[in-house]
């Protein structure tokens, strides 16, 4: 077993390594909303995916279409996306949905399932274009990767 | 609206796990990420300040830290925990603004300015002040790897594997030199009793 000397109460190193660990510097105080909005606008790695567009071409952001995927499955009880991955073609058209997702003990998973794939299906045609003619239908498979009983972990 | 279940314990916590964070951060989610940037900051910023003994260098590494791990995230796969990962992906970046950097004196007066701290209790505050000025001084005198061995072992609590895993090193060299920063830590704080 891992022993830390510093656990040995009453020791001035235990004494010292509480004392770091309970201080917040003020230089990180200072700087942390700024480190936050730093990283958020950083640039993802994204693909395109083309959305259906008579009137010219549209293409839209990988990570937005997740992002759009991920609102509409948080909406659904009892549920939650852990993965969303897609399959696209050398025309950047999207072939294929995998979300992968969290459901809550006991929950019952087929019925769950069909929820996250609708919820899915109905999203990406809004985004893509996929609601207008000329229509177009994409595979939507769901993968129930794992269950919790703590709903906080959703 | 989350229903119950018979036997079923119900909703044990009010935060995520680090894990349930990870995930959401990972689709986009940008107030997960925030509460990861909340949990792991502080920790991040107290052991750069320790390696560089330079605020604004201090500053620049977690930020990039976190930079690179909004932007990398989906590719993290959980093979470790998120702490270790972070304090990884922060080791590499103290390590290439150490080579970057020109070789100078090492100034120990500079290198033992605590940095300022917060605790809502003054008179534990000016004990604590007064233990970390001692401790901050010992540290800075430590050889480099000592010190980030101790500092992720006795402060942020990593596993002698995890520490290994951050410092690219192996767990018999951990074990090694840990045990030499207590020596020589307890021997510089003897006094201080």
């Amino acid at each position: 077993m891992e022993m830390s000397r510093a656990d040995a109460p009453g020791s001035v190193l235990a004494r010292a390594a509480v004392a770091l660990r309970e201080h917040t510097d003020e230089g990180w105080l200072a700087i942390s909303s700024k480190v936050l909005a730093a990283a958020v606008s950083a640039f993802r790695p994204t693909r395109p995916i083309r959305a259906l567009d008579q009137d010219g071409q549209t293409f839209v952001a990988e990570q937005v279409v997740i992002s759009y995927l991920y609102s509409a499955i948080s909406d659904i009880d009892d549920v939650a996306p852990a993965h969303i991955a897609f399959g696209v073609d050398e025309n950047a058209e999207l072939t294929s949905v995998l979300v992968e997702i969290v459901v809550l003990f006991a929950t019952p998973i087929v019925p769950a399932a069909a929820q996250v794939r609708a919820a899915a299906a109905e999203r990406l045609a809004a985004i893509l274009g996929y609601d207008t003619p000329p229509y177009r239908l994409v595979e939507v498979n769901v993968h129930v990767g794992d269950v919790t009983d703590d709903s906080a972990d959703l | 609206m989350l229903r119950t279940y018979p036997g079923v314990p119900g909703p044990a916590r009010s935060t995520p796990s680090d894990d349930t964070l990870v995930r959401r951060a990972a689709l986009g989610d940008r107030d997960a990420f925030a509460d990861l940037v909340v949990h792991h900051g502080p920790a991040l910023y107290r052991y750069a300040i320790r390696m560089l003994g330079d605020a604004a260098e201090a500053e620049d590494v977690v930020q990039d830290t976190f930079v690179r791990a909004w932007v990398g995230l989906e590719r993290f796969r959980g093979e470790s925990r998120i702490q270790t990962w972070l304090f990884r992906i922060l080791t590499n970046r103290v390590r290439q603004l150490r080579r970057a950097a020109q070789p100078i004196p090492v100034d120990d007066a500079a290198l033992s300015q605590r940095p300022a701290t917060s605790h809502s209790d003054p008179e534990q505050n000016l004990l604590d002040h007064e233990l970390l000025d001692a401790v901050d001084a010992a540290l800075a005198r430590l050889p480099e790897m000592q010190r980030a061995v101790w500092l992720l072992r006795e402060v942020e609590g990593l596993t002698y594997d995890e520490i290994a895993t951050v410092l690219s090193t192996s767990r018999t060299v951990v074990r090694g030199q840990l045990h030499r920063a207590r020596c020589t830590l307890e021997e510089r704080l003897a006094g201080w009793k």
